[in-house]
Protein backbone atom coordinates (compact mmCIF):
# COMPACT_ATOMS: atom_id res chain seq x y z
CA UNK A 1 0.00 0.00 0.00
CA UNK A 2 1.36 3.43 -0.94
CA UNK A 3 2.22 5.79 1.89
CA UNK A 4 -0.24 8.72 2.00
CA UNK A 5 1.31 12.16 1.54
CA UNK A 6 -1.69 13.84 3.17
CA UNK A 7 -0.51 16.23 5.91
CA UNK A 8 -1.34 15.02 9.41
CA UNK A 9 -3.07 18.33 10.10
CA UNK A 10 -5.70 17.62 7.44
CA UNK A 11 -6.46 14.27 9.07
CA UNK A 12 -6.71 15.99 12.47
CA UNK A 13 -8.97 18.68 10.99
CA UNK A 14 -11.19 16.01 9.40
CA UNK A 15 -11.45 14.24 12.77
CA UNK A 16 -12.39 17.49 14.50
CA UNK A 17 -14.98 18.24 11.79
CA UNK A 18 -16.43 14.77 12.39
CA UNK A 19 -16.63 15.47 16.11
CA UNK A 20 -18.34 18.82 15.55
CA UNK A 21 -20.72 17.22 13.01
CA UNK A 22 -21.88 14.77 15.69
CA UNK A 23 -22.39 17.51 18.30
CA UNK A 24 -24.11 19.74 15.75
CA UNK A 25 -26.55 17.05 14.61
CA UNK A 26 -27.49 16.25 18.21
CA UNK A 27 -28.08 19.88 19.18
CA UNK A 28 -29.99 20.45 15.91
CA UNK A 29 -32.26 17.47 16.49
CA UNK A 30 -32.76 18.58 20.09
CA UNK A 31 -33.95 22.02 18.90
CA UNK A 32 -36.32 20.43 16.36
CA UNK A 33 -37.80 18.07 18.97
CA UNK A 34 -38.27 20.94 21.43
CA UNK A 35 -39.95 23.05 18.73
CA UNK A 36 -42.47 20.26 17.97
CA UNK A 37 -43.15 19.71 21.65
CA UNK A 38 -43.62 23.44 22.10
CA UNK A 39 -46.13 23.55 19.23
CA UNK A 40 -48.02 20.59 20.67
CA UNK A 41 -48.01 22.22 24.11
CA UNK A 42 -49.36 25.47 22.69
CA UNK A 43 -52.23 23.59 21.04
CA UNK A 44 -53.09 21.36 24.01
CA UNK A 45 -51.20 21.92 27.29
CA UNK A 46 -52.84 18.87 28.90
CA UNK A 47 -51.29 16.55 26.28
CA UNK A 48 -47.90 16.97 27.95
CA UNK A 49 -48.06 14.57 30.87
CA UNK A 50 -44.80 15.24 32.73
CA UNK A 51 -45.12 18.16 35.13
CA UNK A 52 -41.42 18.94 34.78
CA UNK A 53 -41.71 19.12 30.96
CA UNK A 54 -44.81 21.29 31.27
CA UNK A 55 -42.91 23.71 33.50
CA UNK A 56 -40.02 23.85 31.06
CA UNK A 57 -42.25 24.41 28.03
CA UNK A 58 -44.29 27.04 29.88
CA UNK A 59 -41.07 28.90 30.76
CA UNK A 60 -40.14 28.92 27.05
CA UNK A 61 -43.57 30.29 26.12
CA UNK A 62 -43.30 32.93 28.87
CA UNK A 63 -39.94 33.95 27.39
CA UNK A 64 -41.59 34.40 23.95
CA UNK A 65 -39.61 31.64 22.26
CA UNK A 66 -40.93 31.14 18.74
CA UNK A 67 -41.18 27.39 17.91
CA UNK A 68 -40.74 28.11 14.19
CA UNK A 69 -37.49 29.95 14.82
CA UNK A 70 -36.39 27.06 17.01
CA UNK A 71 -37.23 24.66 14.19
CA UNK A 72 -35.20 26.80 11.79
CA UNK A 73 -32.27 26.78 14.22
CA UNK A 74 -32.47 22.98 14.48
CA UNK A 75 -32.71 22.63 10.70
CA UNK A 76 -29.66 24.85 10.24
CA UNK A 77 -27.80 22.74 12.81
CA UNK A 78 -28.59 19.57 10.85
CA UNK A 79 -27.50 21.20 7.55
CA UNK A 80 -24.23 22.32 9.19
CA UNK A 81 -23.73 18.77 10.47
CA UNK A 82 -24.21 17.44 6.92
CA UNK A 83 -21.73 19.98 5.53
CA UNK A 84 -19.22 19.04 8.21
CA UNK A 85 -19.70 15.34 7.45
CA UNK A 86 -19.14 16.02 3.74
CA UNK A 87 -16.05 18.08 4.54
CA UNK A 88 -14.60 15.12 6.49
CA UNK A 89 -14.60 13.09 3.30
CA UNK A 90 -13.33 16.06 1.28
CA UNK A 91 -10.46 16.81 3.64
CA UNK A 92 -9.39 13.17 3.72
CA UNK A 93 -9.50 13.05 -0.10
CA UNK A 94 -7.96 16.55 -0.35
CA UNK A 95 -10.77 17.65 -2.64
CA UNK A 96 -11.26 21.35 -3.39
CA UNK A 97 -15.06 21.45 -3.39
CA UNK A 98 -16.00 19.04 -0.65
CA UNK A 99 -12.88 19.75 1.38
CA UNK A 100 -12.35 23.48 1.14
CA UNK A 101 -15.76 24.88 0.29
CA UNK A 102 -17.87 22.54 2.43
CA UNK A 103 -15.56 23.42 5.35
CA UNK A 104 -16.00 27.12 4.56
CA UNK A 105 -19.80 26.83 4.42
CA UNK A 106 -19.82 24.69 7.55
CA UNK A 107 -17.67 27.26 9.40
CA UNK A 108 -20.07 30.05 8.35
CA UNK A 109 -22.97 27.81 9.40
CA UNK A 110 -21.45 27.03 12.80
CA UNK A 111 -20.96 30.75 13.49
CA UNK A 112 -24.53 31.47 12.30
CA UNK A 113 -25.97 28.76 14.55
CA UNK A 114 -24.18 30.28 17.56
CA UNK A 115 -25.42 33.77 16.63
CA UNK A 116 -28.99 32.54 15.96
CA UNK A 117 -29.03 30.66 19.26
CA UNK A 118 -28.42 33.97 21.04
CA UNK A 119 -31.41 35.47 19.23
CA UNK A 120 -33.79 32.52 19.63
CA UNK A 121 -33.13 31.22 23.16
CA UNK A 122 -34.27 33.35 26.11
CA UNK A 123 -31.63 35.21 28.11
CA UNK A 124 -32.10 32.91 31.13
CA UNK A 125 -30.95 29.95 29.03
CA UNK A 126 -27.93 31.82 27.71
CA UNK A 127 -26.77 33.27 31.01
CA UNK A 128 -23.50 31.66 31.97
CA UNK A 129 -22.71 30.33 28.52
CA UNK A 130 -21.01 33.48 27.23
CA UNK A 131 -17.54 31.95 27.25
CA UNK A 132 -18.97 28.80 25.65
CA UNK A 133 -20.21 30.97 22.79
CA UNK A 134 -16.69 32.39 22.41
CA UNK A 135 -15.46 28.79 22.34
CA UNK A 136 -18.02 27.93 19.68
CA UNK A 137 -16.85 30.90 17.60
CA UNK A 138 -13.20 29.82 17.87
CA UNK A 139 -13.51 26.61 15.87
CA UNK A 140 -15.15 28.17 12.76
CA UNK A 141 -12.45 30.86 12.66
CA UNK A 142 -9.71 28.28 13.12
CA UNK A 143 -11.22 26.07 10.39
CA UNK A 144 -11.34 29.01 7.95
CA UNK A 145 -7.72 29.94 8.79
CA UNK A 146 -6.58 26.36 8.18
CA UNK A 147 -8.40 25.60 4.91
CA UNK A 148 -7.80 29.02 3.34
CA UNK A 149 -4.33 29.63 4.76
CA UNK A 150 -2.27 26.66 5.84
CA UNK A 151 -3.81 23.98 3.57
CA UNK A 152 -4.77 26.18 0.60
CA UNK A 153 -2.32 24.39 -1.70
CA UNK A 154 -3.23 20.90 -0.46
CA UNK A 155 -6.90 21.11 -1.39
CA UNK A 156 -7.17 20.94 -5.18
CA UNK A 157 -9.58 19.86 -7.94
CA UNK A 158 -9.34 16.09 -8.22
CA UNK B 1 25.74 29.48 7.03
CA UNK B 2 25.70 31.45 10.27
CA UNK B 3 24.57 29.31 13.25
CA UNK B 4 22.04 31.87 14.46
CA UNK B 5 20.48 32.14 11.03
CA UNK B 6 20.25 28.36 10.80
CA UNK B 7 18.45 28.23 14.14
CA UNK B 8 15.96 30.84 12.94
CA UNK B 9 15.39 28.93 9.70
CA UNK B 10 14.78 25.70 11.61
CA UNK B 11 12.41 27.57 13.94
CA UNK B 12 10.43 28.92 10.98
CA UNK B 13 10.25 25.52 9.29
CA UNK B 14 9.32 23.85 12.56
CA UNK B 15 6.56 26.42 13.10
CA UNK B 16 5.02 25.93 9.64
CA UNK B 17 5.41 22.14 9.95
CA UNK B 18 3.70 22.21 13.36
CA UNK B 19 0.67 23.95 11.86
CA UNK B 20 0.47 21.29 9.13
CA UNK B 21 0.96 18.35 11.48
CA UNK B 22 -1.78 16.55 13.36
CA UNK B 23 -0.09 17.13 16.71
CA UNK B 24 0.11 20.89 16.07
CA UNK B 25 -3.58 21.15 15.16
CA UNK B 26 -4.52 19.02 18.18
CA UNK B 27 -2.31 21.19 20.43
CA UNK B 28 -3.85 24.47 19.25
CA UNK B 29 -7.47 23.29 19.38
CA UNK B 30 -7.11 21.48 22.72
CA UNK B 31 -5.21 24.32 24.41
CA UNK B 32 -7.71 26.97 23.31
CA UNK B 33 -10.75 24.80 24.06
CA UNK B 34 -9.47 23.75 27.50
CA UNK B 35 -8.34 27.31 28.30
CA UNK B 36 -11.69 28.82 27.35
CA UNK B 37 -13.46 25.97 29.19
CA UNK B 38 -11.54 26.76 32.38
CA UNK B 39 -12.32 30.45 31.99
CA UNK B 40 -15.99 29.58 31.50
CA UNK B 41 -15.89 27.51 34.69
CA UNK B 42 -14.42 30.44 36.64
CA UNK B 43 -16.85 33.01 35.22
CA UNK B 44 -19.98 30.83 35.57
CA UNK B 45 -20.94 31.68 39.20
CA UNK B 46 -21.00 35.40 38.38
CA UNK B 47 -22.52 35.02 34.91
CA UNK B 48 -25.36 32.83 36.20
CA UNK B 49 -25.82 35.24 39.12
CA UNK B 50 -25.37 32.37 41.58
CA UNK B 51 -23.30 34.76 43.65
CA UNK B 52 -22.49 38.45 43.80
CA UNK B 53 -19.07 39.80 42.86
CA UNK B 54 -18.30 40.63 46.52
CA UNK B 55 -19.28 37.19 47.75
CA UNK B 56 -17.33 35.59 44.92
CA UNK B 57 -14.20 37.55 45.85
CA UNK B 58 -14.54 36.47 49.47
CA UNK B 59 -14.86 32.79 48.51
CA UNK B 60 -12.11 33.13 45.92
CA UNK B 61 -9.80 34.60 48.56
CA UNK B 62 -10.34 31.48 50.69
CA UNK B 63 -9.77 29.16 47.72
CA UNK B 64 -6.61 30.99 46.64
CA UNK B 65 -5.35 31.03 50.24
CA UNK B 66 -5.88 27.27 50.46
CA UNK B 67 -4.14 26.71 47.11
CA UNK B 68 -1.18 28.84 48.17
CA UNK B 69 -0.90 27.14 51.55
CA UNK B 70 -0.85 23.71 49.87
CA UNK B 71 1.69 24.90 47.33
CA UNK B 72 4.02 26.70 49.73
CA UNK B 73 3.76 25.24 53.22
CA UNK B 74 5.53 21.96 53.70
CA UNK B 75 3.81 19.83 56.39
CA UNK B 76 6.09 18.99 59.26
CA UNK B 77 7.98 22.26 59.18
CA UNK B 78 5.74 23.54 61.97
CA UNK B 79 4.29 21.51 64.81
CA UNK B 80 1.23 23.64 65.48
CA UNK B 81 -0.90 26.21 63.76
CA UNK B 82 0.41 28.79 66.25
CA UNK B 83 3.95 28.03 65.13
CA UNK B 84 2.95 28.75 61.57
CA UNK B 85 1.27 31.99 62.60
CA UNK B 86 4.37 32.90 64.55
CA UNK B 87 6.61 32.35 61.58
CA UNK B 88 4.68 34.98 59.63
CA UNK B 89 4.06 32.62 56.74
CA UNK B 90 0.28 32.76 57.00
CA UNK B 91 0.29 36.55 57.13
CA UNK B 92 2.39 36.56 53.99
CA UNK B 93 -0.01 34.11 52.32
CA UNK B 94 -3.00 36.24 53.27
CA UNK B 95 -1.27 39.26 51.69
CA UNK B 96 -0.56 37.19 48.60
CA UNK B 97 -4.19 36.02 48.35
CA UNK B 98 -5.35 39.61 48.79
CA UNK B 99 -2.96 40.72 46.02
CA UNK B 100 -4.41 38.15 43.60
CA UNK B 101 -8.07 38.47 44.51
CA UNK B 102 -8.66 42.03 45.69
CA UNK B 103 -5.85 44.14 44.24
CA UNK B 104 -6.12 42.62 40.74
CA UNK B 105 -8.99 41.33 38.54
CA UNK B 106 -10.03 38.22 40.46
CA UNK B 107 -11.49 36.33 37.47
CA UNK B 108 -8.29 36.73 35.49
CA UNK B 109 -6.14 35.68 38.48
CA UNK B 110 -8.19 32.52 39.03
CA UNK B 111 -8.13 31.63 35.33
CA UNK B 112 -4.35 32.06 35.18
CA UNK B 113 -3.86 29.91 38.31
CA UNK B 114 -5.92 27.13 36.70
CA UNK B 115 -4.06 27.55 33.39
CA UNK B 116 -0.77 27.22 35.28
CA UNK B 117 -1.93 23.80 36.50
CA UNK B 118 -3.19 22.54 33.12
CA UNK B 119 -0.72 24.07 30.64
CA UNK B 120 2.28 21.90 31.69
CA UNK B 121 0.39 18.86 30.36
CA UNK B 122 -1.03 20.53 27.24
CA UNK B 123 2.31 22.05 26.26
CA UNK B 124 3.78 18.59 25.72
CA UNK B 125 1.43 18.19 22.73
CA UNK B 126 3.17 21.02 20.93
CA UNK B 127 6.73 19.77 21.37
CA UNK B 128 6.76 15.98 21.63
CA UNK B 129 7.32 15.39 17.90
CA UNK B 130 9.99 18.04 17.30
CA UNK B 131 12.87 15.55 16.98
CA UNK B 132 11.25 12.12 17.39
CA UNK B 133 9.01 12.67 14.34
CA UNK B 134 12.02 13.02 12.02
CA UNK B 135 13.94 10.24 13.75
CA UNK B 136 11.05 7.82 13.31
CA UNK B 137 10.72 8.56 9.59
CA UNK B 138 14.54 8.69 9.13
CA UNK B 139 14.14 12.12 7.47
CA UNK B 140 16.65 13.51 9.98
CA UNK B 141 19.39 11.80 7.94
CA UNK B 142 18.65 14.13 5.02
CA UNK B 143 18.74 17.20 7.24
CA UNK B 144 21.96 16.56 9.12
CA UNK B 145 24.45 16.82 6.22
CA UNK B 146 23.33 20.44 5.77
CA UNK B 147 23.09 21.56 9.39
CA UNK B 148 24.46 20.84 12.85
CA UNK B 149 22.59 18.81 15.42
CA UNK B 150 22.75 21.71 17.88
CA UNK B 151 21.17 24.20 15.40
CA UNK B 152 18.46 21.69 14.54
CA UNK B 153 17.54 21.11 18.17
CA UNK B 154 17.68 24.76 19.18
CA UNK B 155 15.67 25.77 16.09
CA UNK B 156 12.99 23.17 16.81
CA UNK B 157 12.88 24.27 20.45
CA UNK B 158 12.49 27.91 19.42
CA UNK B 159 9.75 26.97 16.92
CA UNK B 160 7.83 25.02 19.60
CA UNK B 161 8.23 27.93 22.04
CA UNK B 162 6.97 30.50 19.52
CA UNK B 163 3.95 28.32 18.70
CA UNK B 164 3.14 27.86 22.40
CA UNK B 165 3.60 31.57 23.18
CA UNK B 166 1.36 32.55 20.26
CA UNK B 167 -1.42 30.18 21.33
CA UNK B 168 -1.21 31.32 24.97
CA UNK B 169 -1.17 35.01 23.95
CA UNK B 170 -4.28 34.53 21.77
CA UNK B 171 -6.03 32.65 24.57
CA UNK B 172 -5.16 35.30 27.15
CA UNK B 173 -6.20 38.05 24.71
CA UNK B 174 -9.62 36.41 24.20
CA UNK B 175 -10.13 36.07 27.97
CA UNK B 176 -9.13 39.69 28.69
CA UNK B 177 -11.36 40.99 25.86
CA UNK B 178 -14.29 38.93 27.14
CA UNK B 179 -13.79 40.15 30.71
CA UNK B 180 -13.53 43.76 29.54
CA UNK B 181 -16.63 43.64 27.35
CA UNK B 182 -19.00 41.15 29.00
CA UNK B 183 -18.01 41.09 32.70
CA UNK B 184 -16.60 44.54 33.45
CA UNK B 185 -15.95 44.06 37.18
CA UNK B 186 -12.61 45.86 36.81
CA UNK B 187 -11.55 48.66 34.51
CA UNK B 188 -9.78 48.11 31.18
CA UNK B 189 -6.50 49.55 32.48
CA UNK B 190 -6.35 47.10 35.41
CA UNK B 191 -7.32 44.22 33.14
CA UNK B 192 -4.74 45.03 30.47
CA UNK B 193 -1.91 45.62 32.96
CA UNK B 194 -2.65 42.40 34.87
CA UNK B 195 -3.24 40.59 31.58
CA UNK B 196 0.28 41.45 30.37
CA UNK B 197 1.83 40.56 33.73
CA UNK B 198 0.12 37.15 33.91
CA UNK B 199 0.86 36.53 30.23
CA UNK B 200 4.55 37.07 31.02
CA UNK B 201 4.28 34.58 33.88
CA UNK B 202 2.63 31.97 31.63
CA UNK B 203 5.23 32.55 28.90
CA UNK B 204 8.10 32.00 31.34
CA UNK B 205 6.35 28.90 32.69
CA UNK B 206 6.16 27.59 29.12
CA UNK B 207 9.97 27.42 28.71
CA UNK B 208 10.83 24.46 31.00
CA UNK B 209 7.85 22.36 29.93
CA UNK B 210 8.47 22.85 26.20
CA UNK B 211 12.16 22.06 26.81
CA UNK B 212 11.06 18.90 28.64
CA UNK B 213 8.95 17.90 25.63
CA UNK B 214 11.94 18.42 23.33
CA UNK B 215 14.18 16.46 25.72
CA UNK B 216 11.77 13.50 25.69
CA UNK B 217 11.63 13.84 21.91
CA UNK B 218 15.40 13.30 21.74
CA UNK B 219 15.37 10.42 24.23
CA UNK B 220 12.61 8.37 22.59
CA UNK B 221 12.56 7.49 18.90
CA UNK B 222 8.78 7.10 18.58
CA UNK B 223 6.77 10.37 18.95
CA UNK B 224 3.92 8.70 20.85
CA UNK B 225 6.36 7.22 23.37
CA UNK B 226 7.95 10.67 23.71
CA UNK B 227 4.50 12.17 24.38
CA UNK B 228 3.68 9.53 26.96
CA UNK B 229 7.09 9.99 28.57
CA UNK B 230 6.82 13.77 28.86
CA UNK B 231 3.18 13.81 30.02
CA UNK B 232 3.86 10.90 32.39
CA UNK B 233 6.88 12.67 33.91
CA UNK B 234 4.97 15.96 34.25
CA UNK B 235 2.13 14.22 36.09
CA UNK B 236 4.23 11.73 38.05
CA UNK B 237 6.52 14.32 39.68
CA UNK B 238 3.84 16.07 41.80
CA UNK B 239 1.95 12.81 42.47
CA UNK B 240 5.05 10.98 43.70
CA UNK B 241 6.35 14.00 45.61
CA UNK B 242 3.06 14.61 47.47
CA UNK B 243 2.46 10.94 48.27
CA UNK B 244 6.03 10.07 49.28
CA UNK B 245 6.34 13.24 51.38
CA UNK B 246 3.94 11.63 53.85
CA UNK B 247 6.37 8.72 54.27
CA UNK B 248 9.62 10.64 54.33
CA UNK B 249 9.76 14.43 54.37
CA UNK B 250 12.85 14.97 52.13
CA UNK B 251 11.15 13.08 49.28
CA UNK B 252 8.83 16.08 48.97
CA UNK B 253 11.77 17.89 47.37
CA UNK B 254 11.18 15.71 44.29
CA UNK B 255 8.62 18.35 43.38
CA UNK B 256 11.54 20.56 42.33
CA UNK B 257 12.48 18.20 39.50
CA UNK B 258 9.99 20.33 37.56
CA UNK B 259 8.82 23.92 38.25
CA UNK B 260 5.75 22.61 40.15
CA UNK B 261 7.36 23.56 43.47
CA UNK B 262 7.86 27.25 42.71
CA UNK B 263 5.87 28.16 39.58
CA UNK B 264 3.07 29.79 41.66
CA UNK B 265 5.67 32.34 42.82
CA UNK B 266 5.52 33.84 39.32
CA UNK B 267 2.33 35.53 40.60
CA UNK B 268 3.85 36.73 43.88
CA UNK B 269 3.32 40.35 45.01
CA UNK B 270 7.07 40.61 45.68
CA UNK B 271 8.86 41.55 42.46
CA UNK B 272 12.12 40.05 43.72
CA UNK B 273 10.43 36.67 44.25
CA UNK B 274 8.88 36.84 40.77
CA UNK B 275 12.28 37.46 39.15
CA UNK B 276 13.80 34.60 41.16
CA UNK B 277 11.00 32.22 40.09
CA UNK B 278 11.38 33.34 36.46
CA UNK B 279 15.15 32.69 36.62
CA UNK B 280 14.54 29.24 38.13
CA UNK B 281 12.08 28.46 35.30
CA UNK B 282 14.59 29.57 32.67
CA UNK B 283 17.31 27.60 34.48
CA UNK B 284 15.14 24.50 34.42
CA UNK B 285 14.59 25.04 30.70
CA UNK B 286 18.33 25.48 30.16
CA UNK B 287 19.15 22.25 32.02
CA UNK B 288 16.63 20.27 29.93
CA UNK B 289 17.97 21.84 26.73
CA UNK B 290 21.60 21.02 27.61
CA UNK B 291 20.68 17.40 28.40
CA UNK B 292 18.74 17.20 25.11
CA UNK B 293 21.75 18.63 23.23
CA UNK B 294 24.14 16.12 24.82
CA UNK B 295 21.72 13.29 24.09
CA UNK B 296 21.21 14.32 20.44
CA UNK B 297 24.95 14.79 19.83
CA UNK B 298 25.64 11.21 20.87
CA UNK B 299 22.53 9.63 19.35
CA UNK B 300 22.97 7.06 16.59
CA UNK B 301 20.65 8.43 13.94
Amino acid sequence: MAISDRPGGLTALATLNGFFAITSVFSGLQSIIISYRLLAFQQDPEATRSRWSRGNLQSLIDADVDPHQLELLGGLGVVVALLLALSVWGLLKRNLWTGKWCSTLAAAGLASVSWMAMEVWPLEHLRGVGMDLVRQMFYPLFLLFMVHGIFRKDLRLR
Amino acid sequence: MNGGLQILLHARNSLSHSLRSGSGVAFIVLTVMVGLGLASLVFMPIETEMTTAEEFKKNAAQAVGYFLSVATLQPGEFNTFADRMGSGDLVELAMWGRYLVLDHPVLLSLTVILLGLVLPILLQLGSFASIAGDVQHHSIRYLLPRTTRASLLLGRLLGALILSWTVIACLQGAIVMYLGIVLPLDGWSALIAWGFQTLGALMVLTVPYVALGVLCSTIFRAPMVALMGSVGFTLAVPLIAFSSRQAWEPLGKLLYLLPWGYSHQLLSPDGHVVWKAALYCLGHGLIFTVIALLRLRRADL
